[in-house]
């Protein structure tokens, strides 16, 4: 072994005792430019597939960084666009139907057109797929970009829209703090300049990092605060979007009863559909812990038939399936599950954890221990080690009461038990047009 | 103009960085020896480094161990990295990538090593004095900045703004900044004590430099401006305090009520 450099190994290029990758992350400042999108590999750097994906995140951002130093008439149009073609070549190498390629041949496309509205939102976009997908680092590097595109662009609105994701993202990496600051200036700047959409979406953050703080009630303050606003404003769709707020914030506190009635309050002066699905779903679930399947399952079958988005889509198909599972149809819970199944690959990651967990408790349920213990498994993979998340926290309590053989922990009441709102509003439920949620 | 070292042992790369550079002046490496041996000699602002200049060694390690002689100095990879390696270049301190593809593209390239060249001590003497000295005169400093280590005096100095010395002379007296012969040893001076803080070079070194003949000569310019003795010069408070030194003796033109306001 004499003379034998134990720093490479056979190839003589690639270290074997790393002695980069443990030292400590440089700051944004002090890294190059879009060099934060690799913190996403802390750990996992020698993982191929991985780093060819931080890469091209790398890349797709460049071009917006030359936008941000020099603006969007600062940048020579021929460099610009020989920059994103030879990105965009680098895309080709992955697969052709990969989320990620369409989500960053999306962003291209919206870079090269040079449109500061379009190219912010383009860059949200991709932040929003990366948080979905866990990439943490990168949804923030996306985000700060769009930000100081925003303001250079003099883009309040927008500016409002990506200080609420960085809130967002903070939160979904478990920094409460930095979540409940940047959630504080998102409330404030979308005051500052009259956007109140904004502003009852910045509460919901802020109420979100209350919550994780173990303060429900401060949060339920916030919102009921942003609700009386909403209401002195006599603008429907922002009681609407209030109301959403709350129900959210109940559904996340387990108040069943209170999802249903903030739920259905919401639900018909919501502008956006994307809103209105997801209140269909928090409905879904607290509809079945209810007791009240019938509604719980129109709920889930409102969303799956009518949304586009494929993450609500398989997040109505399990909650379906669960629904079948714990009512003892043991044809209508395999096929169901089959579909769902089948829906799963396009949707982001946190969308097939959380559909993972349902189609593990619907196991369970029915019996069916080695593929519920699967399914969880696959949720806690699909979570990763950031992040306490409440998918995660309701996954590792079913995976420990699987492990232990206790009865399945059905949160199913009967239906005599429910509240006579709560009825009322299920047989409304019942009857609900299709129409509600549109496709878009 | 500041000097560019580059360790780029293909042609075309040469002929890429060459074309991208102007006004810089470029010195070429032929190993990561000669490389490091240049920059201890040489005033580079600004180095250029092939990851795969030379067979079995890992390019971002060499650059990892060139940040930690010459922490100040930017140091932009070149080359095809993958993923891991830009994650290791970021963890090495490369302060940015030209990638090969890219690299036929003057207009970026010159962008990166302008932005690169823009972490010298421009910015830190800009920060003090923005805000209380006129437009012309930060211009002045600007190019008397970016020229010290091209050991530029007083007569090139008015010639480049197209004065003559006396006048350049009464300009400084109205903005309220040091005569320009002072000024430029102030300049010296401090880019002196920025470079002292990369342990990969010595005072003799640094002396050489900046045009003095010898270490005690550019010992002599710090005492007379900095003042102190035996004081230790490798610190970021030496810095500091000679900036804010700098900046008292630069009275400014602007009005401090208009600096207030």
């Amino acid at each position: 072994m004499w003379g034998i450099n134990p720093d490479f190994t056979g190839d003589g290029m690639t270290a074997r005792y790393d002695r980069l990758a443990p030292l400590e992350s440089p700051n944004r400042e002090h890294a190059f430019p879009g060099w934060s999108v690799f913190r996403d590999l802390e750990g996992i750097e020698r993982d191929a597939d991985a780093g060819r994906r931080a890469r091209l995140r790398f890349l797709a951002l460049r071009p917006a960084y030359r936008l941000v130093a020099r603006g969007f008439g600062g940048v020579p149009a021929d460099s610009f666009d020989r920059q994103i073609d030879r990105v965009r070549e680098e895309l080709g190498q992955l697969p052709s139907r990969d989320q990620e390629r369409s989500a960053l041949a999306a962003l291209l496309n919206e870079l090269r057109s040079r449109e500061p509205q379009q190219s912010i939102v383009a860059l949200l976009a991709v932040s929003e797929f990366c948080e979905a997908n866990g990439q943490f680092a990168a949804a923030e590097e996306y985000a700060r970009v769009s930000l100081d595109l925003a303001r250079r662009s003099r883009e309040f609105q927008l500016s409002n829209t990506a200080t609420r994701s960085l809130a967002r993202i903070a939160l979904a990496a478990g920094s409460l703090e930095l979540a409940g600051q940047r959630a504080q200036e998102a409330c404030d700047h979308a005051l500052a300049t009259d956007d109140r959409g904004e502003w009852i979406r910045s509460i919901g953050e802020l109420a979100a990092t209350y919550r994780g703080t173990g303060d429900p009630s401060l949060a339920r303050d916030a919102l009921l605060q942003a609700l009386k606003r909403a209401r002195e404003w006599g603008n429907d769709a922002l009681i609407g979007l209030a109301f959403a707020q709350l129900c959210r914030h109940s559904a996340e506190s387990g108040q069943a009863e209170a999802v249903v009635e903030y739920g259905w309050s919401s639900l018909r002066v919501l502008e956006r559909n994307e809103d209105r699905a997801q209140v269909l779903t928090l409905m879904g679930a607290a509809l079945n812990s209810l007791g009240l399947t019938r509604a719980a399952d129109r709920c889930y079958s409102l969303v799956t038939m009518r949304a586009n988005s494929p993450a609500l889509r398989v997040v109505g198909l399990a909650g379906g399936t669960l629904i079948a599972a714990e009512v003892g149809d043991r044809d209508r819970y395999r096929e169901r599950r089959t579909a769902t199944m089948r829906e799963l690959g396009p949707a982001h990651r946190a969308a097939r954890a959380a559909a993972h967990l349902e189609l593990g408790r619907a196991a369970f349920v029915v019996g069916d221990h080695d593929t519920a213990r699967e399914h969880l498994r696959e949720t806690l993979a699909l979570l990763g080690p950031h992040g306490a998340t409440p998918t995660r926290v309701r996954a590792e309590e079913v995976l420990r009461a699987l492990e232990q053989r206790t009865a399945p922990l059905s949160t199913q009441r009967s239906s005599d038990a429910a509240p006579d709102q709560a009825r009322r509003i299920a047989a409304e439920l019942e009857h609900l047009a299709d129409s509600l949620v549109i496709a878009e | 103009m500041a000097i560019i070292a580059a360790l780029l042992p293909n042609s075309t790369d040469r002929e890429y960085l060459n074309a991208a550079v102007p006004p810089h002046q470029v010195l070429w490496a032929d190993s990561w020896r000669e490389l490091l041996r240049m920059v201890r000699r040489q005033p580079a602002g600004v180095v250029v480094i092939d990851l795969h200049a030379e067979t079995r060694k890992d390019g971002a390690l060499r650059v990892f161990r060139f940040t930690q002689r010459y922490p100040l100095t930017p140091v932009i990879a070149w080359g095809d990295a993958d993923g891991r390696e830009l994650f290791r270049l970021g963890k090495a301190g490369a302060i940015d990538v030209i990638f090969s593809r890219n690299a036929d593209d003057p207009m970026l390239v010159r962008e990166i090593l302008e932005l690169a060249h823009g972490r010298g001590l421009w910015p830190l003497i800009e920060a003090q004095l923005r805000s209380r000295i006129d437009g012309d005169a930060l211009d002045v400093l600007r190019y008397a900045t970016d020229h010290i280590a091209d050991q530029i005096q007083v007569p090139e100095l008015a010639v480049s703004f197209d004065v003559s010395i006396s006048t350049l002379e009464r300009r400084c007296e109205r903005w309220r900044l040091p005569t320009p012969g002072r000024l430029l040893l102030w300049l010296r001076v401090l880019h002196g004590l920025r470079w002292l803080m990369e342990p990969g070079r010595s005072v003799e070194s640094v002396g050489h430099q900046l045009g003095y003949s010898s270490g005690a000569a550019f010992r002599r310019a710090i005492k007379a401006t900095i003042g102190g003795r035996g004081n230790p010069m490798r610190s970021t408070e030496v810095l500091e305090r000679a900036l804010t030194q700098f900046a008292g003796e630069c009275g400014g033109s602007i009005p401090i009520s208009q600096v207030m306001a």
